[in-house]
């Protein structure tokens, strides 16, 4: 004879089971039915959490009419802390996040055990934009171009932030190409910092952004010396860009782009309803007026473009990663 | 100019302006006195806030928001011995010993007026030299940083509320904790165990509610009673205006406290701490009694807090100028100025000259407010130190651990709270001075960086440290500062001895 207390627990596990099955979540039409978690590796000022702070408010009507998109500042270890954080995260498109490619490259190249691959860790959803690097020089200095620094008898100085940063990264293989001599000097706070040191004559030349180094050269208190991409900007039409100085693949590494990424895992009907909407999203008006309005560039990517970027940046690294070692040692 | 500054005046009290200025500043002064919650936390958290909104109300409303926190981080310094802020932390030294004495009203008091009366000195300084700050910025470099520094470490030697010799072995033990982490001198990982945690070394903010606001609330614990010890409690709003005279009658003080805060606060990487202790330290020489720097001498709370608001003026000034935040707050603020399509350097001198003033004039007015605020509701928060422990405890261990977590969401800021607050508690029963320590862990990175680039700009070795005419200037203070302290530590002994002799 069944017990009560049988009865009751079959009758508990029944339901419990049943209820399971209709708790489908795996389809799209039921994505998202929560707020999606933005993570940013960095605080709210500067580059990334300006971008990220628009990107909240405006992209939540491109993904759902119901969540929301909320920008979470995880900042720590140079922006790694904040990267990893989106790698473990649970794969249920839930928690997405922006990448800076430089230092998360550089980062896999140069540790030891980084602890990740971001061929494999990361499924992308598309870029924001490549900030191509850009470099400047103090007006004290006799340097309007990098072949000026070949001839050069005396020291030349390179201020950067991290020895290992991405635009320290940037300038060694730059150097390393060319056959430039220099010494460096870092521990700067960023490149304004730097910006600053040059104006004293502490140091010569840094590379960076056009972002942060587009004032001082319109104000014209620094020089422009090399920029990275194809094209010179617009304020500064007459500088030589690394195509001109015939040394294009040092373009792959020389820039910061500005990734948006997820666990990877993630069911590919979300990954598809994310990647579709955020490329929607970066060509609609609503961010493309308030970038313009900021003066900040958007170039979209897609993630075919981010996995082929991806392996030209290690290769780059793979290629002169013992000779930069030497350098910072 | 001055039409231009007129303009942004007639504009600051238009509303809704205006309404989201007060607002503002009631939000900062909140943040700033709740330990955990400070300045560039809640502008953070308030930018995403003011994105929709007119540049015209957004700059104000976010400069008002970090106007407020300067006194309000006054205020558990003064009641609790524990710095809202880092740039709070010397008023600790005399401003609780005066809230244990009965006398936290006064101390209120003298808070509230050096900060309102600071701002509009430091702003004003500002207006004054903002032709010439260019020049100024630019003529601080690695070494004069690295001088200032160590004068700023010289504090610890000098101002050192408890022996000389464990003054200094505490100071050690800041400087060596100041070291762990990744050093962008070297490209090295410091005792970081292999985390990512201690990256970016200890958090500051967590050491110090652990060693000042933890430990005090175990000592509490230990000690039971309430904060202010004593029959002679005054809890009053004669109190607070005897505080406040104090302020206006100390003229001298005042403005050589506010000049250090305005100059020195336009020095970016020396920041808003350095200058409140240099403000201290000239405070304790040029008083006729100098012992009584440590047990609640009115003086001390008078030198920090106008520095403290003084120095806010000066450092806008390299973000101003060059887009360089003086300070972490400065440097939040200048990222919700670039949200705002506001550019710093050129565009905020010429075409953004009147957003520029009515940035400076919001953040005048919110000091100003929360002056006032204070003044006027000093009484009732230093009630807190005459209430038995037993019922403030719970609520303070709730705001620190709080506190701890909301800093970066870090599980082991948490954990690393407690050790922290142990060690203080230890430190507070055999004598070992907190400050010194916390003096050492605040600027030991900027020494070491200053040092090191010192070495890397310069042609002729380590003789740039001398070869310079501020360096030299401020090596001379050093030796003056610790020389003079030294002397009057041990005049006695000196005049005995050469007597003998």
């Amino acid at each position: 004879m069944v017990s009560r207390r049988e009865v009751l627990a079959s009758t508990g596990l029944a339901t419990s089971l049943v209820a399971g099955c209709l708790g489908d979540s795996d389809g799209e039409e039921d994505y998202p039915t929560d707020d999606i978690e933005f993570v940013v590796p960095y605080g709210p000022s500067g580059g990334f959490g300006t971008y990220s702070a628009a990107l909240c408010e405006m992209y939540p009507p491109y993904i759902s009419d119901d969540a929301e998109i909320i920008c979470t500042n995880r900042e720590g270890a140079g922006g790694m802390e904040g990267m990893r954080f989106i790698m473990r995260a649970e794969p249920d498109g839930y928690t997405i996040g922006m990448f800076n490619s430089g230092t998360l490259l550089s980062n896999q190249f140069f540790e030891d055990d980084p602890g990740y691959d971001a061929r494999e860790d990361i499924d992308w959803i598309g870029q924001i934009d490549q900030t191509e690097h850009f470099g400047i020089a103090g007006q004290h200095t006799p340097f309007e171009s990098l072949e000026d620094m070949l001839d050069y008898d005396g020291t030349i100085r390179i201020g950067g932030t991290d020895p290992l940063g991405p635009t320290m990264i940037t300038w060694y293989i730059t150097a390393l190409e060319m056959g430039i001599e220099f010494e460096t000097v870092t521990g700067y706070d960023g490149l304004t910092d730097i910006v600053t040191a040059i104006l004293r004559e502490d140091v010569d030349a840094a590379i960076g952004n056009t972002t942060t180094f587009r004032p001082p050269v319109e104000d014209g208190e620094v020089r422009s010396l090399i920029h990275y991409g194809e094209e010179s900007p617009e304020f500064a039409p007459d500088t030589e860009t690394i195509f001109d100085l015939g040394h294009d693949d040092v373009s792959f590494i020389a820039g910061t782009g500005r990734w948006v990424g997820a666990p990877t895992g993630i069911p590919d009907d979300r990954l598809e309803l994310l990647r579709d909407s955020f490329e929607e999203f970066i060509h609609g008006s609503e961010y493309q007026e308030w970038a313009e309005d900021a003066e900040l560039p958007l170039n979209y990517r897609d993630p075919d473009g981010i996995d082929d970027g991806t392996e030209a940046v290690l290769g780059l690294l793979e290629t002169h990663g013992d000779a930069i070692e030497d350098i910072t040692a | 100019m001055f039409a231009a500054f007129l303009e942004a005046l007639s504009i600051l009290f238009t509303w809704p302006i205006l309404g989201f200025v007060i607002l503002a500043t009631f939000i900062g002064m909140f943040a700033g006195s709740v330990p955990g919650i400070n300045g560039p936390i809640v502008l953070a958290l308030m930018i995403p806030v003011t994105f929709g909104m007119d540049p015209l109300i957004a700059i104000p409303f976010l400069a008002a928001m970090l106007g407020g926190t300067s006194f309000g981080g006054s205020i558990p310094a003064i009641l609790i011995n524990t710095p809202g802020t880092a740039p709070n932390a010397a008023t600790c030294f005399d401003g609780y010993p005066m809230a244990q004495q009965g006398r936290a009203s006064e101390a209120l008091g003298i808070s509230a007026a050096a900060s309102g009366l600071g701002a509009i000195f430091g702003f004003t300084l500002l207006l004054l030299i903002l032709p010439v700050s260019r020049e100024i910025i630019l003529a601080f470099s690695a070494p004069e940083l690295f001088w200032l520094t160590i004068v700023g470490l010289s504090v610890i030697a000098v101002a050192s509320d408890t022996s000389f010799l464990r003054g200094m072995a505490s100071g050690g033990l800041g400087l060596l904790i100041s070291f762990v982490g990744y050093t962008t001198i070297t490209g090295d990982y410091r005792y970081g165990f292999g985390t990512d945690y201690l990256w970016d070394g200890v958090p500051l903010l967590i050491a110090l509610l652990g060693l000042f606001a933890l430990a005090e609330i175990i000592r509490l614990m230990v000690k039971g009673g309430s904060i202010a010890r004593g029959s002679s409690v005054e809890v009053s709003f004669s109190q607070v205006v005897v505080g406040v005279k104090h302020v206006v009658t100390s003229p001298f003080l005042f403005v050589r406290s506010s000049m250090i805060g305005s100059i020195v606060g336009m020095v970016p990487g020396a920041g808003g701490t350095v200058a409140n202790f240099l403000a201290y330290l000239q405070a304790m020489q040029t008083s006729k009694d100098p012992d009584s720097f440590g047990t609640g001498n009115p003086d001390g709370v008078l030198a920090s807090e106008a520095s403290n608001d003084a120095k806010d003026g000066g450092q806008l000034l390299p973000m101003i100028l060059f887009g360089i935040p003086g300070s972490a707050g400065t440097a939040v603020l200048l990222g919700g100025l670039i949200l705002h399509g506001v550019a710093p350097g050129r565009y905020m001198l010429q075409e953004g000259l009147v957003l520029t003033f009515l940035m400076i004039l919001a953040l005048v007015f919110a000091n100003i407010a929360s002056s006032i605020v204070g003044i006027l509701s000093a009484s009732h928060l230093s009630r807190l130190t005459i209430i038995p422990v037993d019922y403030i405890i719970p609520g303070l261990l709730i705001v620190c651990f709080v506190g701890a977590y909301s800093l970066r969401m870090n599980f082991f800021d948490i954990v690393m709270l407690p050790v922290f607050g142990f060690l203080g508690y230890a430190m507070i029963v055999y004598g070992y001075s907190r400050i010194a320590l916390i003096l050492g862990l605040i600027l030991g990175p900027i020494a070491e960086v200053s040092f090191h680039q010192s070495l890397m700009i310069s042609d002729i070795g380590g003789w740039i440290f001398i070869s310079r005419p501020i360096s030299l200037v401020l090596l001379l203070v050093l030796i003056v500062t610790v020389g003079y302290s030294g002397y009057s530590k041990h005049k006695d002994k000196i005049r005995s001895y050469m007597v003998t002799t």
